[in-house]
């Protein structure tokens, strides 16, 4: 196998998990593209970054210094972007009012069955802040739905 | 919220499309194939047409704010320390064309040459050097570097201060000294360790440099760095006479430490080793030199008082552990030597808790309340992360069974980053997993937390530093949380 294959194997696992979570943390926009920037260093650096033992982490890392440059508020989508069966229209306005980790961390356990500690090394903090960060995200949410804790 | 889950996915699944392998490869310049084999020669640098227009956008001293990391609380508390404290680095001046080091301060020499006020991530254009020397344009650098707390009060009638933004990693390393070729003043950087594997994070230093030395004008150059984009970065300071310094200067306040009660005696470490040890409630290093003195620094630094934990910035409200590298180094927030010099922030971060005086083949600790610890801070060798203790353990499942990380702690007291969990009124300390979270309580012959009161019918989980005593047979027969936080349910 080449260095090629290598790699095209390692973006088909780690381009979804970059992209959701720079674009939890950043939205759509800003997140889309770090994710590129990252994974075209990612292309460029190969060789270093199939060493590391936390590749996707180090990647999302390298999106976040790059989308640093430009910084700008988290995007709400377009509405046609998820009006496919979408009774609550004020949920991307409710995610956009989240800290960065608490989206990031509500977005990725919730949405996407990521674990705390797959949140925590991402990021590089304790799983237990992320838990707190999912939590309070949560009953943030919760708050701004109108939505009680035992739905 | 049960549809929760379908709705998110939804949304960012939506909102963004993937990035295809397509977009990466024709976004840069060389295939992965060839860098790797070198069949066209050297790897190509990452495109950075995104950096030279930050770079070239320096001259409008725009500015972004961002978030700090974690840490931030114990560098930002300093700020205001170092300040009063400004007055007693040890690193000296030199004749033009002459590097000044630290830790190579010439004999006689007792007047700081410059102090490290601020390190932080940077929020403007790499090659960015600002100056200020009046109080008005220290206000505005600390605005235009970035910095979201408040200014700090420096004597600018004896210094003179300037940020210097710079491309680095997430391992930032310490500003060594500066060149001097005439009037034209050059930072050194040397990085303290170099496996630090990290993408581009760009720092701001914020240093006051000795008004006398640099009066009536200097210029402050940065050299070019062809692969971040900026040519060599010059600014011309005019400085006008301040308070009298350098010879006519009064009195270093140094004086040395200033040995107060005695808080313990304990065994004295073989050379070139550190044991920890328990005093006054908390753990604390003690490490024997080389040279046959001693040092005493505390094991675990408490969060900052002053600081107001954010929704971002929860980590503030935990207490920070020291641990001691077998290169000569302690690693914790910072980076310090073995005497407790900061390396990795300025001197107002020293560690100066204690003083150590050895006895014979013991150690007298006492209380100290000291500005700083005297002397250079010495560059330890490198990687200073080698024989680390572990900093976040884990096992499998909430057996109670402690990891081999834990078990393998040299007997005394440690600090461990595990988790504990309360039920039926006793709080336990047993490891837990994400996978399994919310755990299970902790098996009945779990170490039980000293001093944590857990109401009956509810449920709690402490995550914190720990202090454990580890047996000489690897058993764990004391665990004290030292801070952090608890979360409670009712099952």
């Amino acid at each position: 196998m080449t260095a090629a294959d290598d790699f095209e194997q390692f973006f088909d696992d780690a381009e979804p998990r970059l992209r959701r979570a720079l674009v939890a943390a950043y939205g759509p926009e800003r997140g889309r593209e770090a994710t590129a920037e990252a994974l075209a260093y990612a292309w460029q650096h190969w060789e270093q970054v199939q060493a590391m033992d936390n590749p996707v982490g180090y990647l999302y890392r390298v999106g976040q210094s790059r989308s640093r440059q430009r910084r700008q508020p988290w995007v709400t989508p377009p509405d046609d972007a998820t009006s496919g069966g979408w009774h609550e229209p004020e949920l991307p306005a409710a995610l956009a009012a989240l800290s960065e980790r608490e989206r990031l961390a509500v977005v990725l356990i919730e949405g996407f069955g990521w674990t705390y500690r797959e949140v925590a090394e991402l990021v590089e903090v304790a799983p237990s802040s992320i838990q707190s960060y999912r939590q309070r995200g949560l009953d943030k949410l919760r708050g701004a739905l109108g939505v009680s804790e035992d739905a | 919220m049960p549809d929760l889950p379908d709705r998110l996915r939804t949304l960012v699944d939506g909102a963004a499309a993937p990035v295809t392998l397509d977009e990466v490869r024709a976004s840069t310049e060389q295939p992965v194939g060839e860098a790797v084999t070198g069949e066209t020669g050297a790897s190509e640098p990452v495109p950075l047409d995104e950096i030279r227009t930050s770079s070239a956008a320096s001259a409008t001293g725009s500015t972004r704010r961002q978030r700090l990391p974690r840490g931030r609380w114990l560098m930002a508390a300093a700020v205001v320390a170092v300040v009063a404290l400004a007055g007693v680095l040890f690193v000296t001046l030199a004749d033009d064309n002459t590097r000044v080091e630290v830790g190579d301060a010439p004999e006689g020499a007792d007047q700081p040459l410059f102090e490290l006020l601020e390190l932080r991530p940077a929020t403007e254009p790499m090659g960015t050097l600002r100056a200020a020397v009046t109080d008005e344009e220290l206000a505005a650098l600390w605005d235009d570097v970035g910095f979201d707390s408040a200014a700090p009060e420096v004597d600018l009638g004896r210094w003179v201060v300037v940020s210097i933004t710079i491309p680095d990693d997430a391992c930032p390393p310490v500003l060594a000294g500066f060149t001097r070729d005439g009037d034209v003043w050059t930072p050194q950087f040397e990085e303290l360790d170099d496996t630090c594997a990290e993408p581009l994070i760009p720092k701001t230093y914020v240093v006051a440099i000795d008004r006398s030395e640099v009066a009536p004008a200097f210029t402050l150059r940065l050299p070019a760095d062809d692969t971040y984009g900026f040519d060599e970065q010059r600014l011309e300071v005019e400085v006008p006479p301040g308070r009298a310094t350098a010879n006519g200067r009064e009195a270093d306040t140094q004086t040395g430490p200033a040995p107060g009660a005695t808080l313990a005696v304990v065994p004295l470490p073989p050379r070139g080793e550190a044991r920890s040890h328990l005093l006054d409630g908390r753990p604390v290093w003690v490490v024997h030199h080389d040279d046959g003195s001693a040092t005493a620094v505390p094991a675990v630094l408490p969060p900052d008082p002053a600081a107001v934990p954010t929704a971002e910035d929860l980590d503030s409200m935990f207490w920070s552990i020291v641990r001691w590298s077998p290169q000569g180094a302690f690693r914790g927030p910072h980076t310090w030597d073995a005497w407790g010099r900061a390396l990795t922030a300025g001197r107002h971060a020293d560690l100066t808790d204690y003083v150590a005086e050895v006895d014979g083949d013991r150690v007298v600790v006492r209380q100290w309340d000291g500005e700083r610890v005297p002397g250079q801070p010495v560059l330890p060798s490198v990687p200073v992360d080698a024989g680390l203790a572990p900093d976040v353990v884990s096992s499998p499942d909430a057996t109670g069974d402690l990891p081999e990380e834990v078990r393998g702690l040299p007997a005394g007291w440690q600090m461990v980053g595990v988790a504990a969990v309360g039920a039926e009124g006793v709080l336990r300390l047993c490891v837990v997993t994400d996978d399994s979270f919310p755990p299970s309580s902790c098996p009945d012959d779990a170490p039980v937390v000293a001093g944590a009161e857990v109401p009956d019918g509810i449920m709690s989980w402490h995550f914190a530093p720990l202090l454990v005593r580890i047996d000489d047979g690897g058993q764990i027969s004391a665990v004290v949380p030292l801070g952090g936080h608890t979360v409670s349910v009712t099952p």
